[in-house]
């Protein structure tokens, strides 16, 4: 957390970009702060999301993982192939 | 313009308006640029055969307004009547339509968890206007409006209890980031997760909040490090689960019905839906489905509510895995139905305006009538007026006054016992019978509990 508070400092001084014509057609605040802040949100991001990967490739390396079959939801990827779709509103 | 919905003002891209009770959505130039590129490339396409966009096809084009009709949606749910994992759905949805957005040069404008609704048994984004073209290493306009119509429901859900959800009905611009921050535990601070989407944010937020110059300052954002944002959003609310257990999950093992009666009950029901040939229906209190999946008459739409949020996620995590599509399960509470709120209180529909509008052939109301009168002290008279302004036929309930739940309810009223003297089987029915017609009454075997199907004096078929 220290080293992110230092980071966001750094961040509000040398940083910034001037980009008035992005509000154009904003109809609502985007907030200030959040539009700086995503820097950092990203930078963390990627952090937890390469250990997350990490784990995930240390776990396959010992038979560690689970099958994920019971999910609720599937993943974030829009799936490319028709015949998927076709599948799940068949059975409906 | 004059049929133009009450909510669509804001976005000058285009509004929605009403024609021929019709749901339609007109489009302004401004946006024929984005408007032709979605449809063109594909984009559209891609999202109708996955069912995460609401379908709709061009009426009428000109220089001057394109027009489009979307697939109507019967009834709209808005977030704060979504169970914790429809609220889940709905966020993890934004996410993915963000996702695939930024993949196609697009993205999504804003991240208002009214663009979605719930359709056909699954979460449906509703605001086709909502994607623009994305403008290279710019971050996301509506990063922060995603936290506090999404992320900041779902964390308090996880934290405080379902209750929370319904905090969206107060904020319905989202629930301000300070306060969010003030309301988590300490502890979060300790998550990177956490610390950096929300306590950094009101840190940033409080900030900046006073430049009213109007220069708008941003950060430099690569595609992959927006794309990190996602993903890591995506992972934490996919992960994302309540605490609390449900306090009617094993509502059916604790009442006093033997398992006859529950048949018989089942069967009464589906005995009247199939005379009467229903086809729409509305549960009110209906937990978790059981007795509208007892049904065996096909139908269209079965609404089924409650006010236990775990009751009402129960039932939708049942129906994702059974694929059921006909079956919309929302968070109800009978005493003090959704208000309409929002700019005139026009913005989001009250749900009695959304209900008489639906028309339900028939309205459910089993078990539900003795915590009207007694927790909620609702007299008879004014329960029976209620129910009748819903639709023409009811199928209600009535548990006697030696029931053990109508004993259990009265025991706590304590002293004032006495004054609940009006619960009994005659005067509901006195009452009942001035605005309904009773055409059925069945008491069921081996337990204190009787059925009626009455039909409305005042509704029309």
């Amino acid at each position: 957390m220290v080293f992110l508070f230092f980071f966001s400092k750094r961040l509000g001084k040398f940083d910034y970009i001037y980009k008035k014509n992005m509000m154009h057609f904003l109809y609502f605040d985007p907030g200030l702060g959040a539009m700086i802040i995503q820097a950092i949100v990203a930078a963390v991001a990627g952090v937890l999301l390469f250990s997350k990967n990490l784990l995930f490739k240390v776990k396959v390396l010992f038979g560690l993982v689970k099958s994920n079959d019971k999910d609720l939801f599937d993943d974030i990827n829009v799936k490319d192939s028709d015949s998927e779709h076709k599948q799940t509103t068949d059975s409906e | 313009m004059s049929n133009q919905h009450a909510s669509s003002f804001r976005d000058p891209s285009g509004y929605v308006f009403t024609e021929d009770g019709l749901i339609k959505r007109s489009i302004s130039p401004v946006y024929f640029k984005q408007y032709e590129a979605l449809s063109t490339s594909g984009f559209f396409d891609k999202l109708f055969k996955n069912n995460l966009l609401i379908p709709h096809k061009e009426v009428s084009k000109s220089n001057r307004e394109i027009i489009i009709q979307p697939e109507q949606i019967p009834f709209i749910t808005y977030p704060y009547e979504w169970s914790f994992n429809q609220y889940k759905e709905a966020a993890l949805l934004t996410l993915k339509l963000q996702k695939y957005s930024l993949e196609h040069e697009f993205s999504l404008k804003d991240a208002s968890a009214f663009n979605i609704t719930f359709h056909k048994g699954q979460a449906i984004f509703i605001d086709t206007l909502s994607f623009d073209f994305y403008t290279e290493d710019s971050p996301w306009r509506a990063y922060k409006q995603f936290i506090t119509h999404f992320l900041a429901p779902l964390v308090l859900a996880h934290y405080h209890g379902a209750q929370s959800l319904k905090l969206m009905s107060s904020f319905m611009d989202g629930i301000p980031v300070k306060m969010l921050a003030s309301m988590l535990p300490n502890r979060t601070k300790l998550n990177p997760f956490l610390y950096s989407n929300i306590h950094l944010l009101s840190k940033f937020e409080d900030k900046h909040n006073e430049d009213y110059k109007g220069e708008t300052k941003s950060t430099s954002l690569s595609k992959k490090a927006l794309l990190n944002i996602i993903e890591s959003l995506y992972n934490y609310i996919k992960k994302l689960s309540l605490k609390e257990q449900s306090e009617w999950g094993d509502y059916y093992n604790k009442t006093n019905y033997s398992d006859e009666a529950f048949v018989q009950k089942s069967n009464c029901i589906d005995s009247w839906i199939t005379t009467l040939n229903a086809e729409t229906l509305i549960d009110v209190g209906g937990n978790d489905g059981t007795f509208i999946r007892g049904i065996k008459n096909p139908l269209k739409h079965a609404l089924v509510c409650d006010i236990d949020n775990n009751a009402v996620d129960f039932n939708y995590k049942t129906l994702k895995t059974n694929k059921e599509s006909y079956i919309l399960p929302f968070v109800l509470d009978v005493l003090n139905p959704s208000a309409a709120i929002g700019f005139q209180n026009k913005e989001r529909q009250s749900f009695i305006q959304r209900i008489a509008k639906f028309a339900p052939d028939v309205t459910l109301a089993l078990a539900v009538i003795h915590h009207m009168s007694l927790s909620g002290n609702i007299p008879f008279d004014m329960s029976a007026k209620f129910f009748a302004t819903f639709s023409k036929y009811l199928i209600i309930e009535f548990p006697k006054r030696d029931d053990s739940w109508v004993q259990r309810l009265l025991n706590t009223k304590g002293e004032f016992k006495d004054h609940f003297g009006f619960y009994s089987i005659d005067n509901f029915e006195s009452n009942y019978y001035k605005y309904f017609e009773c055409i059925e009454k069945l008491p069921i075997e081996n337990c204190d509990r009787v059925m009626f199907l009455l039909k409305s004096k005042s509704v029309e078929s």
